[in-house]
């Protein structure tokens, strides 16, 4: 996958690039290009993979640093024994796909299916299909005789980008009884490298002018997929850097290296945007505000709704063109904000790092592959923004940066000039007084008890809202309406929703992104009651919504991850009708409240009553005061998550007096 | 098998024309509020010519549209579809006018990208795509695109839609005929907004159609298709004349349409049965006797080993491929899987045909349109005492005997041999074929409930779960089997399970079962109030009756009978069962009956699905009847405790 932005792209090329000549010299065996089948896999019985659809006997993977046409090259090879369990994963695999980015070739494919200690089928050039997708040139080939209880054996060799990093992953959906990764190098390599998830050390072996750098893993588990956790980031993997070349000079970059590449990158040629900057000033109007924060959000906002973020667009000389092709690859979209603020005199800093969903960043680990992405930091408003987002503007970014440690890019003018100084700092999520979710809901009956209304409000802020402020700017009216009917009534719901109203959903206009998003409705209908003779039951629970449950069977593995810390603030105000009695009061009081050893509020719900006059006030209180929980919470967070799913079975019973 | 692209409906949103809009976007907003975007201009000319006895097709399509706010002009991307065997692109030229104020500025596309998608439903094809960027969009923009195509296969002229996701004006298809050659025209929909005239001149007729405004069309619940209810037409060349050998007749009527689809299965199995089928079936002769045993065995052995892989490239897509050819690859699409039961059939002297359909994602039937746009489909069929049954072996896990849920109720196009051929309609099938039944014990401690049942499913009730056991996979089947059975809360937890004839298509499916369900019973002042009414599939089949044009129609009939049984417990005794409950119409019924029987309460739940269409004209009787059994599902049994002076 080729996720980075163009601008890290180019900076990986020219870094790898860099230390090229110093393989020149060598000439190394070619050992992706020749690599065969397994003789083994024909005397593979099956295994016992009680419970998946298919097992892997084995995942082995290769990168190989070597020279290809007299020019250097990286390979990345990947050999696959999977066994084949049942009609799902039949369907699965029987088709072999390779998707190959950018300029990656492929120089070795090989496929065979195998049953019984005998070949049924193997792939040759005329099963070839090729198709081109936007992103990516796709070959494929259809698997002949796939069935239940086949062995499939695939060997895929493919050159990919030229750099000195990389990572591979030695965990899978699917359970794995050896799992191979091996760098192969010149010898006078010598990588740094970290294995995550798993104790196991690096064994080296050198053989002539190459060295193999393994690590064998047997019995690996599969990863699955869990509530509140990041999976992926929680596989187990490999990552490595070329940190020294013997009898040169070189030495692996360091955080400071990257940061200054960064900075080069984005900032470059400020002098020669100058008139278009000063034009786009103009254009977006923050040479009338006098706040920081208004430019800042002006800024952004105007690129954000008039220049579409395509990396397909080639980089343009003049950074004011994007504004007539309204459209621009994400480095000349950062480069024309960075140097924006420049000449607006806003201090920022540049932020590089990666989301927690693929990994933490490591920052005892200086390498490329922690920087994935650019953010903005204001240190005067000690505030970010995320410059490509077209759904966050100023201060919010994406959740999945909280928390993630970062380099840190900023500009100390030494004798006139600015330099970039690199520091580590986290990205610390925002407190969790700014992300609340304020619910109100006030409950009346029609006369004849056959019906409830609802007066629904809630509002959100901070990172609460960004899902639903997508939903309600980006969507026409009608449908949006129909969205949040259906999340406001809940799904399979019969009752009806009226009047949606919905304040400061316009994310382009800093007074309403600014302010809390409102929504509110009223639901009428009988969903929530029950009727046992003259006695209604209402289903009080239901009316905040289906609420999540945690009740697993498999062991826990992942840390718990909350998304951000938030709290929920709800209030259900029940006017009793006259003439009716009301019990069951008592199940609305509910208390899971859990602290640290220092009385530090960890995660909570509350909920409790009082009758203020003819009006049952229910208060609701829910918290997560963290970002993230260690495994060994676990027992106590799915008590306060079950608690609030709990609420959702609280019914009451109105009876006639 | 391939489907052929019906040439109008992929431009559902785009355009273009070689003028500059006229409109303004404020005269547009004011016109059609509310609106995201409007096709300004939609025209289409089909042009016919003879040239050395074959015909040359040209069809020329401009199109605008115009964007009225921010949020639509998100999409900027576009996609023109051909395919070099059936509709080349000859010509494409696409701009943004951008509104400036002394009227639109234009701004070519300069960029197109080439590019052949995978499909998911088809592993390889021949279609590919130019893609493409309008550029500088902003509200008020209006997109243009102008291009041709070479239609190399004259039998698929295509149609011309006149209804889209949003408002259009200013729409005109158009067909040039030269003298020596004749057309037909099928209209579907409310067309009394569209004009039609012909115009000669000189050798030329012109058929036009033409529509100044029409409002946009929505796609409700409950639908298959809409085929039927959004104005479009379709025109097919029905003669032409050659100098060589006088009149051709290429379309027309049902028999030609079977003259045109013979073609692609008349050379299909000319080669001698392999080895590996022969002994298949030998195998199944063996230990069938009944010609009716075999022909179901062939059917299961072709759905169990035959996977669903489709290569649709050029004529791949139309044409059988050998039985050989599939047995020894074990997987294909639909129609080589009609060629290897049909072939295997043939070895053990049992006739079977190949049969052409449309499935019910497509509206119409061979009298109403004896084109290739009718189907989409092959299956086998085999006639046992004067009926067909229908073998469609892509449907994997239903049993022999049903014609597969995608077919039913559709024309059918049955080969009997180069010049015969029937048109039957596939039967639905009956409320009695597809049963769910159980027989429930349940248990109350407290607010939870403990259940015990045997779910017997069968006909499409089984084979649709089957299909969601077996795709699940291992490591998902507890989850997809508690998806199946959960009642109550999300608390529900599946303690045991044991899945019986998953793999006996000709058995019930069986699930052996308990489940426990925390905080169900409403416990309050000493009494407990339940709701034994956990299965509300009624009420999940409420339409959207708003601005609706036509009826519902749901995958299949069925019925559902289970009785649950709840022993009281000894401390306590029961204060109130609900009143019993009939609810019937033509196309559903329900009942719910409550007793006691000893220390038990028996509620028998019956609802039945009558017919799988619910026609426009009913669908407000309907709907009441679903908000009746919605009443009589909300209540409940109330058992009180002993001690209880109440």
């Amino acid at each position: 996958m080729n996720k980075k932005p163009a601008a890290l792209r180019v900076l990986f090329l020219a870094m790898a690039l860099s230390i090229s000549g110093l393989f020149h010299a060598q000439n190394f065996e070619f050992f992706a290009a020749d690599y065969d089948f397994n003789p083994e896999a024909l005397t593979v019985g099956l295994m016992d993979s009680t419970g998946y659809s298919s097992c892997l006997h084995w995942v082995h993977n290769y990168h190989e640093i070597g020279s290809r046409f007299g020019q250097d090259a990286k390979f990345r090879l990947t050999h696959i024994l999977r066994q084949i369990n049942d009609t799902r994963a039949v369907e699965e695999f029987n088709k072999f796909y390779v998707p190959l980015y950018g300029s990656q070739q492929p120089i070795n494919v090989k496929i065979r299916v195998i049953k019984d200690g005998k070949e049924l089928f193997v792939g040759s050039s005329k099963d070839i299909k090729e198709f081109e997708e936007t992103n990516a040139r796709v070959k494929s080939i259809a698997l002949e005789q796939v069935s239940e209880g086949c062995l499939i054996e695939s060997i895929l060799a493919v050159e990919v980008n030229y750099n000195l990093s990389g990572v591979e992953y030695l965990q899978f959906g699917y359970p794995c009884k050896e799992s191979i990764f091996c760098l192969i190098a010149p010898k006078i390599c010598v990588f740094k490298s970290k294995l995550y998830g798993s104790e196991m050390a690096l064994r080296d072996t050198i053989t002539d002018d190459k060295k193999y750098s393994y690590i064998k893993l047997k019995n690996v588990k599969a990863a699955y997929s869990e509530k509140y956790a990041q999976v992926d980031a929680n596989k187990i993997r490999f990552e490595y850097k070329l940190d020294e070349v013997e009898g040169s000079n070189y030495k692996g970059q360091q955080w400071a290296d990257m940061g200054r590449g960064l900075y080069d990158v984005i900032t470059k040629d400020g002098d020669k945007q100058k008139s278009g900057i000063k034009k786009f000033i103009k254009l977006c109007g923050a040479d009338k505000l006098t706040s920081v924060e208004d430019k800042i959000f002006a800024v952004e906002n105007y690129l954000k709704t008039n220049v579409d973020v395509n990396e397909g667009m080639q980089s343009v000389e003049n950074l004011y063109k994007i504004f007539e092709n309204k459209a621009a690859n994400s480095t000349d979209f950062m480069r024309i904000m960075a140097l924006t603020y420049d000449e607006l005199g806003v201090n920022y800093e540049l932020v590089g790092t990666c989301k927690r969903d693929e990994k933490n960043f490591d920052k005892n680990f200086h390498a490329w592959g922690y920087i994935q992405d650019i953010i903005f930091y204001f240190p005067d408003q000690k505030q970010y923004l995320d410059p490509v987002s077209t759904v966050l503007r100023y201060p919010n970014i994406d959740n999945l940066y909280l928390g993630q440690d970062a380099i840190r890019v900023k500009a100390e003018v030494l004798g006139g000039t600015k330099n970039p100084v690199t520091t580590i700092k986290t990205i610390q999520p925002d407190d969790i007084e700014k992300s609340i979710i304020k619910e109100r809901f006030k409950v009346s009956f029609d006369a004849g008890m056959t019906e409830n209304q609802i007066k629904w409000i809630k509002e959100y802020t901070g990172s609460a809202d960004q899902g639903m402020r997508v939903i309600c700017h980006f969507s026409e009216e009608e449908m949006r309406n129909k969205t949040l009917e259906q999340i406001i009534a809940g799904a399979e719901s019969s009752n009806k929703v009226e009047n949606i109203e919905v304040e400061n959903s316009d994310l382009t206009k800093p007074e309403q992104y600014h302010a809390p998003l409102i929504i509110s409705a009223d639901v009428k209908g009988s969903d929530f009651l029950e009727f046992a003779g003259d006695k209604i039951i209402f289903k009080v629970g239901e009316v905040i919504g289906q609420q999540s449950e945690l009740y697993t069977e498999k062991p826990r593995q992942c840390a718990i991850d909350v998304g951000f810390l938030h709290y929920y603030d709800r209030e259900i105000r029940i006017e009793i009708p006259a003439n009716y009695d009301v019990s069951g009061l008592d199940a609305l009081k509910i208390n899971k409240v859990f602290k640290d050893e220092q009385g530090k509020e960890l995660f909570a719900f509350e909920s409790s009553y009082t009758i203020e006059g003819n009006e049952i006030v229910i208060k609701i209180r829910e918290s997560y005061n963290r970002l993230t929980y260690p495994v060994s919470m676990y027992d106590n967070f799915s008590q306060v998550v079950n608690a609030a799913a709990d609420f959702n079975k609280v019914s009451l019973l109105f009876k006639k007096k | 098998m391939r489907v052929l692209l019906s040439l109008i409906f992929v431009q559902l949103f785009f355009a273009a024309a070689n003028a500059q809009p006229t409109a303004t976007m404020e005269q547009l907003q004011k016109r059609f509020p509310d609106e995201v975007a409007v096709v300004l201009k939609r025209h289409e000319n089909i042009d016919i010519k003879l040239s050395d006895d074959k015909l040359v097709i040209t069809n020329e399509n401009i199109s605008q549209i115009m964007y009225l706010n921010e949020k639509s002009v998100n999409s900027r991307g576009e996609n023109i579809p051909y395919d070099p065997n059936f509709y080349d692109l000859m010509k494409l030229k696409a701009c943004t006018w951008i509104p400036t104020p002394k009227g639109y500025k234009k701004e070519e596309v300069k960029e197109f990208r080439d590019i052949k998608e995978i499909d998911d439903d088809n592993f390889y094809h021949s279609r590919r795509s130019k893609q493409f960027m309008y550029p500088a969009m902003q509200p008020g923009a209006v997109s243009e695109c102008d291009f041709t195509y070479n239609i190399v296969d004259p039998t698929a002229l295509g149609s011309f839609s006149f209804a889209f996701g949003v408002p259009a004006t200013d729409m005109l298809f158009t067909v040039n005929v030269p003298d020596g050659v004749t057309i037909g025209y099928k209209q579907f929909g409310p067309m009394d907004n569209v004009k039609f005239s012909t115009t000669k001149k000189g050798k030329i007729t012109t058929y036009s159609w033409s529509c100044d405004e029409m409002g946009k069309f929505e796609e409700k619940d409950f639908t298959w298709n809409t085929d039927l209810f959004e104005p479009h037409v379709f025109v097919y060349i029905n003669t032409y004349q050659t100098k060589k050998d006088g009149v051709k007749k290429l379309l027309g009527d049902v028999s030609d349409y079977y003259k045109n689809n013979y073609k692609f299965i008349a050379n299909v199995n000319k080669e001698e049965i392999s080895d590996e089928l022969k002994t298949v079936v030998d195998s199944i002769k063996k230990s069938n006797s009944s010609e009716e045993d075999i022909v179901k065995n062939i059917f299961y052995w072709v759905q169990d080993h035959i996977t669903y892989i489709a290569f649709e490239d050029g004529l791949g897509g139309f044409i059988p491929r050998s039985a050989n050819s599939v047995c020894t690859k074990k997987y294909g699409d639909c129609k080589d899987m009609a060629s290897i039961i049909n072939e295997m059939m043939e070895y053990a002297k049992i006739p079977g045909n190949l049969c052409w359909i449309g499935t019910r994602h497509k509206g119409y039937n061979y009298e109403q349109l004896p084109l290739p746009y009718c189907d989409n489909h092959m299956i086998a069929a085999y006639k046992k005492n004067g009926e067909y049954i229908f073998l469609d072996a892509t449907s994997r896990f239903h049993r022999f005997g049903l014609p597969s849920m995608g077919i039913q109720g559709k024309q059918i196009m049955i080969s009997i041999d180069e010049n015969n051929f029937e048109v039957p309609f596939v039967p639905f099938t009956s409320a009695e074929t597809s049963t769910t039944s159980d027989t429930v014990s349940v248990v109350i401690n407290g607010s939870t409930l403990k259940l015990k049942g045997s779910v017997h499913m069968t006909g499409f009730a089984k084979s649709t779960n089957t299909e969601r056991i077996k795709y699940a996979g291992a490591q998902n089947e507890k989850e997809k089997i508690k998806g199946i059975l959960q009642r109550g809360n999300n608390k529900c937890s599946l303690d045991d399970y044991v899945i019986k004839n998953i793999d006996n298509k000709d058995k019930d499916l069986i699930v052996d079962y308990s489940l426990t369900i925390p905080d169900y019973a409403r416990v309050i002042d000493n009494e407990f109030f339940v709701n034994l009414n956990f299965d509300k599939t009624m009420v999940s089949m409420k339409p959207d009756t708003t601005d609706r044009s036509y009826g519902a129609e749901y995958p299949f009939a069925f019925c559902s009978n289970v009785i649950y049984k709840m022993a009281i417990p000894d401390d306590m005794k029961l204060k109130k069962m609900p009143e019993n409950i009939n609810i019937s119409d033509e196309y559903g019924e329900l009942t719910l009956s409550y007793s006691m029987v000893g220390k038990e309460i028996v509620v028998d739940q019956k609802y039945k699905l009558k017919k799988a269409i619910v026609p426009l004209k009913d669908l407000r009787l309907w709907v009441a009847d679903i908000d009746k059994a919605a009443a009589a599902y909300q209540q409940v049994v109330v058992l009180e405790k002993k001690s209880s002076n109440k």
